[in-house]
């Protein structure tokens, strides 16, 4: 029987977790001068305590009957070295809005704080929560997420789910790609794609790229400060200002073309907008930490520490300032729609969860055998399921794994190889378009953007 | 016990690195390499450390941590600990640049308080000032001898300040990302990106090896 090929959804990469270090996992946070979540300079003198503080949560649930267990590791320093003991709040409240209920965290080792959370909080569809930690002498606080209550940490309650027992992987039986959409060799001329690193370096090449819902690949080509923009015509390349930081995110429209850069402790991330001929329209800074890009029904937005900031208003394609959005009113507030996909990992298994119209998720619980699961690339919606793009790996051999998945269980997968003699942004090698799934993959000799036709049996 | 005074100074600088988590390094400008910072550095031997067992992982990371920010100089290894590369713009692959901060294998080395010339299982302390990469370069990470330090073991098990090696990178395992699954990483990684803490693919990049240090 012939399969219909895959509709994908709505062009709409909006992924939790996905991101530099993410909210829930890994909140570095300084706060000194006594400035609630306020971050230090680091160049300026330290007056009073640093604290680091690191949340650790899921953020999706199967069960919300049983208690929920947070922790935070903490790490507490004095201005003179001295070492300072902290004290924990948890700020809970179940998901939707009204007052947060505080609960005392315990220590059950000095370097971490810990509380169960009652499944009574659960009892709706999830809850969220942010952490205060504090120095014992008050000198110094953060909070975790570093938003607090505007940007909370979400955990969400699945309201049905489908286990999915994959068998055990046959490393070495990848799928070969259907089409090559682009091909350059390794240089800096016309018609070549940048590559750093060699001797004890590691070896990177172009962080991301994206595929536009009219099927054209644009691959920002970091070490050549240019925006390469192939198919459906010839091939054009896009010149970036030299400033631009080598490794970020890209996002294209129909008419523009969003490039997100990582930043260090001296300056910001950066978002810029170009027109498609190149020409640089605005840049504004970002939070730090902010690398992906994504587009929703409302604009452009950022991900930063797990929240997302719109970076484009209703209406308007111009970029708007993120860094200071209490002073700026709605722009850059915390983008209220929450994430198509959420995921969390345990030991054994992959969580991938799915908002439905209703607000409520539908989840897939996923096992595999005989190998383990490495880092998430891709999961979007498709159809009326999800397609997953996760790593797996055992000793000897590592490649991506391709699930389908849809309400009756797995409806297709396949691996691909890793393909990653250069490295790239984890984010920004996989996307969906006409063509199927699209895989940015790179060798010894350059690198190239190519096709998997999705839509087989399982 | 580990000494009170080195677990707080030590702490320190673990909230100071992990603010940069996720980072990269400011874009240098063009042409301010050459800045000799190494001249600013010492060869201070390293003095014997007594680290309480079970402490030995905290104070790696710690000390890792310090480095977040500073740099990357191939083939380097002294690093100011104040969160800023003093040397940006560096030509890459280069040791004559005299630039600030380790690189990746010089990071394991001091990290992991190695001293080639003495018994394996002690740990040697190493100012940040003092320039210093070790004989090990990541493929001899990768591939260790009996006599070595280190010692493969399986990714599978690996656990805070492990690291992972290939012939020609090596960085340090630190933790994972429950919302993604990534292994969350503490290395040096370049010239352009210098020494930071971020989410790598290295698990399933079969061309990494677990390692692990040598402990008494």
């Amino acid at each position: 029987m012939a399969h219909e090929p895959p509709r994908p959804a709505p062009r709409r990469r909006r992924l939790a977790g996905i991101g530099a270090l993410a909210a829930g996992v890994v909140v570095g946070s300084v706060a000194g001068f006594g400035v609630l979540g306020a971050g230090g300079s680091p160049s300026a003198p330290r007056t009073d305590a640093e604290i680091v503080a690191n949340l650790r949560a899921p953020s999706v649930l199967l069960d919300r009957t049983a208690p929920l267990h947070v922790e935070i590791d903490v790490g507490c320093a004095t201005a003179s070295d001295e070492l300072c003991l902290t004290e924990g709040e948890l700020f809970v409240r179940p998901r939707g809005g009204g007052a947060y209920d505080r609960l005392l965290m315990n220590h059950p080792r000095p370097e971490v704080l810990q509380v169960d959370v009652p499944a009574t909080y659960l009892a709706g569809s999830g809850l969220e929560m942010y952490a205060v930690v504090a120095s014992n002498d008050n000198t110094a606080s953060v909070m975790a997420p570093s938003g607090g209550s505007e940007t909370p940490h979400v955990v969400e309650v699945a309201t049905a789910f489908t286990d999915v027992a994959l068998a055990a992987p046959t490393f070495g039986a990848t799928r070969a790609p259907t089409s090559n959409v682009y091909r350059a060799a390794w240089g800096t001329g016309a018609g070549r794609v940048g590559k750093t690193g060699g001797g004890e370096e590691s070896i990177t090449g172009p962080s991301s790229f994206t595929v536009t819902e009219g099927g054209q690949v644009a691959l920002f080509d970091g070490h050549n400060r240019r925006v390469v923009l192939a198919g459906g015509g010839p091939t054009r390349l896009v010149q970036l200002p030299e400033t631009t930081f080598p490794f970020g995110d890209i996002l294209a429209t129909d008419r523009d073309i969003y490039v997100s850069e990582a930043r260090g402790l001296e300056h910001l991330g950066a978002v810029s907008r170009f027109d498609r001929a190149g020409r640089l329209q605005d840049r504004v800074a970002a939070p730090n930490g902010a690398v992906q890009l994504a587009q929703s029904p409302s604009g452009v937005a950022i991900q930063s520490e797990g929240a997302w900031r719109a970076v484009t208003e209703d209406g308007s394609r111009a970029l708007v300032d993120v860094t200071s959005p209490a002073a700026l009113g709605n722009a850059g507030a915390v983008d209220a729609e929450l994430p198509d996909i959420v995921t969390s990992f345990t030991n054994e298994d992959m969580l991938v969860a799915r908002r439905d119209d209703a607000g409520g998720l539908r989840a897939w619980r996923v096992r595999t055998s005989g190998s383990l699961f490495g880092g998430l690339s891709l999961a979007v919606p498709l159809d009326d399921g999800v397609l997953v793009v996760v790593g797996i790996w055992n000793e000897d051999h590592g490649e991506n794994l391709v699930l389908r998945l849809g309400p009756e269980g797995l409806r297709e997968s396949f691996t691909v190889d890793y393909a990653q003699w250069a490295e790239s942004l984890p984010d920004g090698r996989f996307d969906i378009g006409p063509a199927g799934l699209y895989q940015l993959r790179t060798d010894s000799k350059g690198a190239e953007v190519v096709t998997y036709k999705i839509g087989g049996k399982p | 016990m580990m000494q009170p005074r080195d677990a707080t100074a030590l702490l320190r600088t673990f909230g100071v690195g992990l603010a940069v988590a996720g980072l990269g390094n400011p874009a240098a400008p063009a042409g301010a390499y050459h800045t000799n910072f190494q001249g600013a550095c010492n060869s201070n031997g390293p003095t014997l450390q007594y680290i309480s067992p079970g402490y030995e992982r905290l104070v790696y990371a710690i000390y890792a941590v310090s480095a977040l920010g500073d740099g990357y100089q191939y083939g380097g290894g002294c690093w100011n600990n104040n969160d800023i590369d003093e040397s940006p713009g560096d030509p890459q692959e280069l040791t004559g640049t005299r630039g600030e901060g380790p690189d990746c294998s010089g990071l394991v080395f001091k990290s992991w308080h190695l001293n080639p010339a003495r018994p394996r299982g002690e740990q040697w302390n190493y100012g940040y000032m003092t320039n210093v990469h070790g004989p090990y370069a990541s493929f001899h990470y990768q591939t260790p001898g009996s006599n070595d330090p280190f010692f493969r073991i399986s990714k599978a098990d690996l656990m805070t300040m492990d690291a992972v090696a290939k012939n020609g990178h090596v960085a340090l395992y630190y933790g994972r990302n429950y919302s993604n699954n990534r292994g969350i990483f503490i290395e040096s990684k370049g010239e352009a990106y210098g020494t930071g803490m971020w989410e790598r693919d290295y698990l399933t990049d079969g061309a990494y090896e677990g390692v692990r240090r040598k402990m008494k």
